[in-house]
């Protein structure tokens, strides 16, 4: 366990000092990748999503206060001209920007994906009763910004010099990977990709003047696989919707869907996945 | 001694089977300690309660981070409700677990001397 200190600056940056090494370890990479029982999983990751939505909510109240000490900084700056008494305000504005510029760095440093707080940790929180307690749960996940050279798919440069310009940039991520056995014996492994367009647009206005646009397209890829006991379940799917990986002992069924969004880090709402669980359970029937 | 019938599960649901000593002032289930909560004067069952808590907020969210029980039962109302989803009962499964255990006592039986 970390030692402990007393942050008066912050509490996020108090209760990022209270995590273990594991914890310090996936708040600082974004990653991770291990098999623990569901109630792990969810004591790893409550204390993270505490700490994630403080910081959230402090780094918004710092900025604040960096935008309100730029612009008395510019302000007095402005009136010392008339009387240079001013200027004094405009170093103590000054001193402030540095320090809550800080506070802001400091928070942003430990900021966590809110698909994290948002997504992940209510999904396994709403799965726990529906998963094997004693059965281990593999979980990958990867939270790094997916528009970062490690993810680059694919450049389409410029086409010509004329405007408009249009350079798109295709990123590449499979930013979840999970496998859990359900409480009725039922092996459910999932999976997200996301798949980003960004297209920077440079082009001439009506008026003349140049103009640029950043245009973003997500498409979420979710892939999932049940596996289904012969002992436990007749499949009542048409015979096409039944993967070949089915055996003498399991029916395997795959759902394949995407959605698109017009963001970068839009929070998956948890119906997405749970809709396509309860589909593969609809297409079989207890014996 | 009574059980609990709050059905917990989202795919396949089953009674909570927790020793209860209370009765819902709703539906008239016997509910555990855990699954009861106060509705002005009556106690009721957390189901009871998700039904008519605003059914569908899905904003409902505890002060301490930690998901509870009524976020839950509310959020997997929503769920049913929104897909027109049918979990399996408990039950469903009953068949084939009375099967295992007369299986298991069908070998357990001592045959006759002239038995194959």
């Amino acid at each position: 366990m970390a030692t402990y200190k007393k942050n008066r600056e912050s509490k996020a940056l108090e209760l990022f000092q209270s995590l273990d090494k594991e914890q310090v370890n996936f708040v600082k990479l974004r990653k991770i990748e291990a098999s623990y029982k569901i109630k792990h999983w969810i004591d790893f990751f409550e204390k993270i999503s505490f700490m994630d939505e403080k910081g959230d909510g402090e780094r918004k109240k710092w900025e604040k206060w960096r935008t309100a000490s730029i612009i008395v900084a510019v302000l007095f700056f402005i009136f010392g001209f008339a009387n240079y008494f001013l200027f004094v305000f405009t170093f103590i504005a000054i001193i402030g920007i540095f320090i809550f510029s800080n506070f802001v760095a400091k928070l942003k440093s430990i900021d966590v994906k809110n698909q994290l707080r948002l997504f992940i940790f209510p999904l396994l929180s709403f799965l726990k009763e529906e998963i094997d307690q004693e059965q281990k749960v593999y979980l990958h996940l990867d939270l790094s910004q997916i528009n970062q050279e490690a993810y680059l798919k694919e450049t389409i440069p410029v086409k010509s010099s004329a405007l408009p310009k249009i350079l798109t940039k295709i990123y590449e991520l499979n930013w979840i990977k999970a496998s859990m056995q359900m409480v009725d014996g039922t092996d459910i492994e999932w999976e997200i990709t996301d798949k980003v367009r960004i297209r920077n647009i440079t082009k001439r206005g009506s008026s003349g003047k140049i103009k640029y646009k950043t245009k973003i397209k997500t498409k979420h890829t979710i892939i999932l696989t049940s596996s289904f006991s012969k002992s436990k379940y007749t499949c009542i799917a048409n015979p096409t919707e039944i993967s070949p990986k089915s055996d003498s002992s399991n029916w395997v069924l795959r759902q394949k869907n995407k959605l698109v969004s017009l963001a970068l880090d839009e929070v998956f709402q948890l119906e997405k996945l749970l809709e396509p669980i309860g589909n593969c359970y609809r297409k079989v029937k207890p014996l | 001694m009574a059980q609990c019938q709050v059905k917990t599960g989202i795919f396949v649901v089953r009674e909570c089977g927790a020793i209860s000593g209370i009765t819902c002032a709703d539906c008239g289930k016997n509910v555990c300690a855990k699954h009861t909560r106060q509705s002005g004067p009556k106690a009721v069952c957390i189901e009871c309660l998700a039904k008519s808590n605003n059914v569908g907020n899905l904003s409902i969210r505890p002060h301490s981070n930690r998901f509870d029980s009524l976020w839950y039962f509310t959020r997997r109302l929503s769920f049913f409700q929104t897909y027109n989803y049918t979990p399996f009962e408990g039950q469903d499964y009953d068949g084939f677990e009375k099967t295992n255990q007369q299986e298991i006592e069908d070998d357990n039986e001592k045959g006759g001397f002239l038995d194959s």
